[in-house]
């Protein structure tokens, strides 16, 4: 038996830096907050209103994720593949107290074509449940709408007291 | 702020405003940093497996079959899907790919730093 194609791209993108080199691949990944056209950013809002615990824990997930650039972070319990209807975007999840908090993610590598600066794990929107319920539709709803928006446009959360969006959206 | 907890891109700024913002908070810093050190530790034991079994060229299925188990359960067990593997499956796993893990138990050090984790890797393959 062989491995499969997938395999065998996951083990490319390695590269040579040997089997316990996490950060193998070199390209930078930034992590970017998605932004509305209303200038509101749906999952830096959720991270904030999370219980602390949580966003230590979402936050510190986001990071390395960000850390040991994709694809070389593994899927886990932290950091999901998301499938079906919500194909492409990954979520970083953590459980408190009987709720799960999800944040919503895309990895987006060819953000630096359409003006980013570097690749981007772009935080789209978050929600939380009961665990082991079933999450509202309209929350997939809203974070497909919102990715379609984001890959329309690559609105991001500028900086405070930075540049300026060099596109001027 | 930790230096690796900080991007230099313009498309990351705005991200890592928002870190310094809640690393100014020395609980969450604490949190954060706990936290951060245990999810890399995680993910590279993770990493390290999976990295071996593509090397080796052992397939999802022939990992099922000298694990005992159904294909669709090793898949989600790669995956990261359902609840956390058990040290049971865990020890399964790393023998139907040929590894071994050598876990030393002793007591942490009195002093440890924002960083420390109790679990350390080093793979030596």
């Amino acid at each position: 038996m062989s491995p499969s194609k997938k395999d065998k791209r996951r083990a490319k993108a390695r590269g040579a830096g040997g089997v316990n080199s996490v950060s193998s691949t070199t390209t930078k990944w930034s992590v970017a907050f998605y932004r509305t056209a209303k200038d509101t950013a749906p999952a830096r809002e959720f991270l904030l209103d999370c219980p602390q615990p949580v966003r230590e824990m979402l936050t510190a997930i986001v990071v390395a994720v960000r850390d040991a650039p994709p694809p070389s972070f593994p899927p886990s319990n932290m950091w999901h593949v998301m499938h079906d209807e919500m194909k492409g975007f990954y979520e970083a999840r953590d459980e408190h107290d009987g709720q799960l908090y999800r944040v919503f993610c895309v990895l987006d590598s060819q953000a630096p074509e359409h003006g980013l600066d570097a690749k981007a794990l772009t935080l789209i929107c978050g929600a939380a449940k009961p665990v082991r319920s079933p999450m509202d539709k309209s929350v997939y709803d809203e974070a497909l709408t919102y990715r379609e928006d984001y890959l329309a446009t690559r609105r991001i959360v500028l900086p405070i007291g930075g540049p300026k969006d060099p596109r001027k959206t | 702020m930790a230096t690796d907890t900080k991007d230099t891109t313009f498309t990351g700024q705005a991200f890592d405003q928002f870190l310094e913002g809640q690393l100014a908070d020395p609980s969450f810093k604490a949190g954060f940093e706990k936290k951060l050190a245990k999810v890399k530790s995680i993910a590279e034991v993770l990493q390290v497996i999976e990295a071996v079994r593509e090397q080796e060229n052992i397939p999802k299925a022939e990992l099922a079959r000298r694990m005992e188990r159904k294909p669709e359960a090793i898949s989600r067990l790669l995956r990261g899907e359902g609840a956390n593997p058990t040290l049971e499956t865990l020890i399964d796993l790393i023998d139907a790919i040929g590894l071994e893990f050598d876990i030393r138990i002793r007591r942490q050090p009195a002093k440890r730093n924002g960083r420390y984790s109790p679990l350390k890797v080093k793979a030596t393959v």
